[in-house]
C-alpha cells in the first residue's frame, strides 16, 4: 500500500489531500464557467449539486494520478 | 490633499493609538479596539458617533445574553446551542426589521457568540471577557471621536436643511414633470429618474436625521416635528407615485374640472412657498384654500367609466392639497423653531395603510433561518470535526451569515476575493515584519500604513473586507507569539466560513438574482391574488382573515422594492441587451399595480353603496374573477399571456357596465330631486368602479411590459 507523503513548499509541510481538493476546485469552477459560456448548464437540474459533485470527483482524479493521497 | 487621503489618514491613526493604547495597558486581545475603531470609521462625526452608541449599545446586550445562556447551559451544551440558536434568531430577525437600529442587533448577536466561544479556566473568566470587551469597544469609541474631533472635523452642521431642500425641490420639480404629462409633455424616463432621485433624497434626509441628531442638541429637542415632517416627505411621493400611475382617460380631468390649473397653481406655490422657507430663493405663500370644483354637466357626458377615473384622480389630488398644507405648515414651524405643530391638524394616515399590524416578514424570517442554521451548523462541526479554527467555526460564519442576511442579493463570493488577498497580505506582514519589529513606534507605523493602504486603495465592501483581512492577519496578542501553522490554518479556517455560509443560503432558497425575481413575482401575484378575493367580504371576516388581508397586503407593498434590488444583482451575461431596463420597467408596472389594488381595497372598504353596487353585482363579480385568474395564471407561471383573454373582453365588459350605469341612474334620477352626481354614494360607488377600472388598466399594462422579457433566458439553470 502505497503512503501518501506530505508536499513540502518552502519548508512548509502541506496535506496532499488539501492540495488534491484545492487544485480539484479550480477544476470544477473553470468547468462550471465553461458550461455557463456554452449554455449547457441548462441541462442540470440543479447546478450546485453538480459542481459539488464535480469538485469531489476531480479530487478524486488528482488525488489518484497525480497528487497521491 | 483629497478628501479620500484625509478619511484613510484618520482611520490608519486613530486605529494605530488605539493598539498603542491597548497594548499599554497590558490587555490581551487588543484586536476589539482596533475592530472598534475600523467598524465606526465613517465620513463625519455625527454618523461615527451615532455608530459608536449603537455598538456600545449593542454590546450591553450581548454581553449579558451570552453570561445568561453560559449559566444556564454550562453543564448541557445542547441547551446551550438551543439557547444560542434563540438568541441569534431573535436579534438577526430584529436586525433586519428595525433599519435604524440595525447595527445595534448585529453586535448584539455576534458579542454573545464571541463572549461564549472564548477559551475559559473558570467562570470568573466569562464575566472578565465581557467586561473587556465592553470596556475596548468605549476605548475604541472614545480614541476614534478624539481623533475626528481634532483632525480634519468633518460635520453635519445644515445637512438636515440641505437634505430637505433638495428633497422638495426635486417633488415640485416632479409634480410640474407630471402636471406637464397631463398636457402632453414629459416621458416615462424622465419621471422615473425623477422618482429616483427622490427616493434617493429621502434616504439621505434619514442619514443625515441620524448623523446631525447625534451631533447637535437642537436637533435632538426638535425630532418629533422632524419625524413627522419626514414622514409628510414620504406620504407626498407615495403621493406622486399614485398619481404618476393613474390612467384617467386624456383630457377627462381637466375637462371636468374647470378650476384645475388654479388648484395645480396653488400646489405649485406651496411647494415654492416651503423651498422659500429653506432658504432658497422663492417667495413665501401663504395657503389658500382651493377647491377643485367639478363641472358636473361636462362629467355627466363622460361614460360612467372614466367618470371613476375621475373621481379617483380627484381624491389623490384631494390628498397631495392637505399633505402640501401640513408640510408647509410643520417646516414654518421648525423654521421659526415653535415646537407642537398646529392642535388643528388632522393626523394624516399613511396613504393606504391597513388598520392591523401585520407583524412578521417572510423574507426576514428567512434570513434569520440562515443564521439560526449556520450557527447549528458551525457548532457541530466544532465538536463532531473539529477543523482548522475550532471553536471559530461557532462565531466567523454566523457574523458572516448575518452580514448576508442583511444583503441577500449580495453573493457570498463576493467577499471572498477581497478577503483572500488582504488576508494573504496581512499574514505575509505576521510571517515577514512583524518578527523584526522591537518597539510601539514601529508596530504603529506597520498598523498605519496597513490601514491607509486599504481604505486608500479599496473600494466599496472591499474596505470592509480587507480591514477584517489586516485584523486577522496581523495578529496581535500579549503576549506576542508567532506561530506560521496558526495562521496558515486561520487562513483555511476564514476562506472555509465563507464557502459554507455560501452554501447555507442554498438551504434557505437559491441565491441566485434570476430564481428569487422569479420567485418574488410568484409570491406577488399569490398576494394579489387573495386579495382580489377577498374584496367585498372584508366587513363579514374574522379577526384572523382580516389579519391575512393585512399581511398580504403588506407583502403587496413591498415586493416591488425586494425585486428591485435583487434585479440589479442579475450577471445579464447571456440574457438580452435591453432586460435591465425592461425588468426596472415591470417593477414600475408591478408598483402601479399595488396602489391599484390599495385603492380598490380602500374603496370597497368605506363604501356605503351597497344597493348600487349590488345591481351591478353579477358584471363586478364576473370580472373580478377574471381578473383573479389572469393573476392565478402568472403566479404559476408569469410567462403565461394570461391577459389576452383580459384585452379581449374588457372593451365588452365596459360597454355592459356603461350601459347598465346609465340605465341605473336613470331609473333612480327619476325618482330623486337632487342632481345624480351630489350624492356621496355615487361618488364612493364611482371609486369603486374605479378601482376595478384601475386594476385591470395596471394589468394590461403589466402585460405589456412582461412580454418584452425573455422568461426562457431568466428560468434557465446555470451555475452561480
Amino acid at each position: 500500500m502505497r503512503i501518501p507523503n506530505e508536499l513540502a513548499l518552502g519548508g512548509v509541510y502541506m496535506p496532499p489531500l488539501l492540495v488534491a481538493a484545492i487544485l480539484g476546485t479550480l477544476l470544477a469552477v473553470l468547468t462550471a464557467s465553461w458550461l455557463n459560456r456554452t449554455r449547457l448548464s441548462r441541462h442540470f437540474f440543479y447546478p450546485p449539486l453538480a459542481f459539488l459533485a464535480m469538485v469531489v470527483i476531480y479530487t478524486v482524479v488528482i488525488g489518484t494520478f497525480l497528487i497521491p493521497v | 490633499m483629497s478628501a479620500r487621503i484625509r478619511e484613510a489618514i484618520k482611520t490608519a491613526l486613530a486605529f494605530a493609538l488605539a493598539y498603542g493604547f491597548a497594548l499599554a495597558s497590558g490587555w490581551m486581545s487588543p484586536v476589539w479596539v482596533g475592530l472598534t475603531v475600523v467598524v465606526i470609521a465613517m465620513p463625519s462625526a455625527g454618523q461615527s458617533v451615532e455608530k459608536g452608541l449603537l455598538r456600545l449599545a449593542g454590546t450591553v446586550p450581548g454581553c449579558v445574553a451570552a453570561l445568561v445562556i453560559l449559566a444556564l447551559g454550562a453543564q448541557s451544551r445542547w441547551l446551550a446551542l438551543a439557547l444560542t440558536c434563540a438568541w441569534m434568531f431573535f436579534t438577526t430577525y430584529l436586525m433586519l426589521s428595525r433599519p435604524s437600529r440595525a447595527y445595534l442587533w448585529n453586535v448584539a448577536g455576534f458579542t454573545a457568540l464571541i463572549i461564549m466561544t472564548g477559551a475559559f479556566e473558570s467562570p470568573a473568566d466569562v464575566f472578565d471577557r465581557a467586561q473587556s470587551r465592553t470596556v475596548a469597544t468605549v476605548t475604541g469609541i472614545v480614541i476614534y471621536t478624539v481623533v475626528t474631533a481634532l483632525l480634519w472635523p468633518r460635520s453635519n452642521a445644515g445637512a438636515i436643511r440641505g437634505a430637505l431642500k433638495a428633497l422638495i425641490g426635486t417633488q415640485r420639480e416632479r409634480f410640474n414633470a407630471l402636471r406637464g404629462r397631463t398636457a402632453g409633455g414629459e416621458n416615462a424616463s424622465d419621471l422615473r429618474a425623477l422618482h429616483l432621485r427622490e427616493v434617493e433624497q429621502l434616504a439621505a434626509l434619514d442619514q443625515a436625521l441620524r448623523a446631525q441628531g447625534s451631533e447637535s442638541h437642537e436637533v435632538r429637542e426638535m425630532r418629533p416635528e422632524l419625524t413627522r415632517l419626514r414622514g409628510l416627505c414620504e406620504d407626498i411621493l407615495d403621493c406622486l407615485d399614485r398619481l404618476e400611475t393613474s390612467t384617467p382617460t386624456e383630457g377627462a380631468v381637466r375637462a371636468s374640472s374647470p378650476t384645475i390649473d388654479a388648484f395645480l397653481d396653488e400646489i405649485d406655490a406651496r411647494f415654492g412657498s416651503m423651498l422659500a422657507s429653506l432658504g432658497l430663493d422663492g417667495e413665501a405663500h401663504a395657503p389658500t384654500d382651493v377647491s377643485l370644483a367639478l363641472d358636473r354637466e361636462a362629467l355627466a357626458e363622460r361614460p360612467p367609466l372614466d367618470r371613476a377615473a375621475v373621481v379617483v384622480m380627484r381624491g389623490q389630488l384631494a390628498t397631495l392639497d392637505r399633505l402640501t398644507v401640513t408640510a408647509g405648515r410643520c417646516i414654518r414651524d421648525l423654521v421659526d423653531d415653535r415646537a407642537g405643530g398646529d392642535a388643528s391638524d388632522a393626523e394624516l394616515t399613511p396613504l393606504g395603510a391597513a388598520t392591523i399590524s401585520p407583524g412578521y416578514d417572510l423574507d426576514h424570517l428567512r434570513g434569520a433561518a440562515l443564521v439560526t442554521a449556520t450557527v447549528l451548523v458551525g457548532f457541530v462541526l466544532w465538536v463532531f470535526v473539529n477543523p482548522p479554527g475550532h471553536a471559530g467555526w461557532v462565531t466567523l460564519p454566523p457574523i458572516l451569515a448575518m452580514m448576508v442576511a442583511g444583503r441577500q442579493q449580495l453573493n457570498a463570493t463576493v467577499f471572498i476575493g477581497p478577503t483572500a488577498v488582504a488576508l494573504a497580505l496581512g499574514i505575509a506582514v505576521y510571517v515577514f515584519v512583524l518578527p523584526r519589529l522591537s518597539t510601539f513606534a514601529e508596530l504603529g507605523v506597520v498598523l498605519f500604513l496597513a490601514m491607509f493602504a486599504v481604505n486608500y486603495f479599496f473600494r466599496g465592501i472591499g474596505v470592509l473586507a480587507g480591514m477584517i483581512g489586516v485584523l486577522m492577519g496581523i495578529s496581535i496578542q500579549q503576549p506576542q507569539t508567532f506561530s506560521f501553522a496558526a495562521m496558515a490554518n486561520s487562513y483555511i479556517f476564514t476562506l472555509g466560513s465563507f464557502v459554507l455560509v455560501y452554501a447555507m443560503s442554498y438551504m434557505i432558497q437559491s441565491p441566485r438574482p434570476e430564481k428569487a425575481v422569479l420567485h418574488l413575482i410568484r409570491r406577488f401575484f399569490r398576494s394579489g391574488r387573495f386579495l382580489l378575493a377577498s374584496v367585498g367580504g372584508y366587513e363579514s371576516t374574522g379577526p384572523f382573515a382580516r389579519w391575512r388581508i393585512a399581511w398580504h397586503r403588506q407583502e403587496l407593498r413591498r415586493l416591488p422594492s425586494k425585486i428591485e434590488a435583487w434585479s440589479r444583482s442579475i450577471a445579464y451575461r447571456g440574457l438580452p441587451a435591453d432586460t435591465p431596463a425592461r425588468l426596472e420597467a415591470l417593477v414600475t408596472r408591478m408598483q402601479a399595480i399595488v396602489y391599484r389594488i390599495d385603492e380598490l381595497l380602500d374603496a370597497e372598504g368605506a363604501t356605503t353603496a351597497k344597493s348600487l353596487a349590488t345591481m351591478l353585482a353579477d358584471d363586478i363579480c364576473q370580472w373580478r374573477a377574471r381578473l383573479e385568474s389572469v393573476l392565478a395564471e402568472w403566479e404559476s407561471r408569469p410567462s403565461s399571456p394570461a391577459a389576452e383573454t383580459l384585452r379581449e373582453h374588457l372593451s365588452e365588459w365596459r360597454k355592459r357596465v356603461d350601459g347598465r350605469i346609465e340605465a341605473l341612474g336613470q331609473s333612480l334620477d327619476d325618482e330623486r330631486e337632487q342632481p345624480l352626481l351630489d350624492d356621496e354614494d355615487w361618488r364612493r360607488f364611482y371609486a369603486l368602479l374605479g378601482g376595478y377600472r384601475g386594476v385591470s388598466a395596471t394589468l394590461l399594462a403589466y402585460d405589456d411590459q412582461a412580454r418584452g422579457i425573455d422568461w426562457v433566458a431568466l428560468q434557465e439553470e446555470r451555475f452561480s
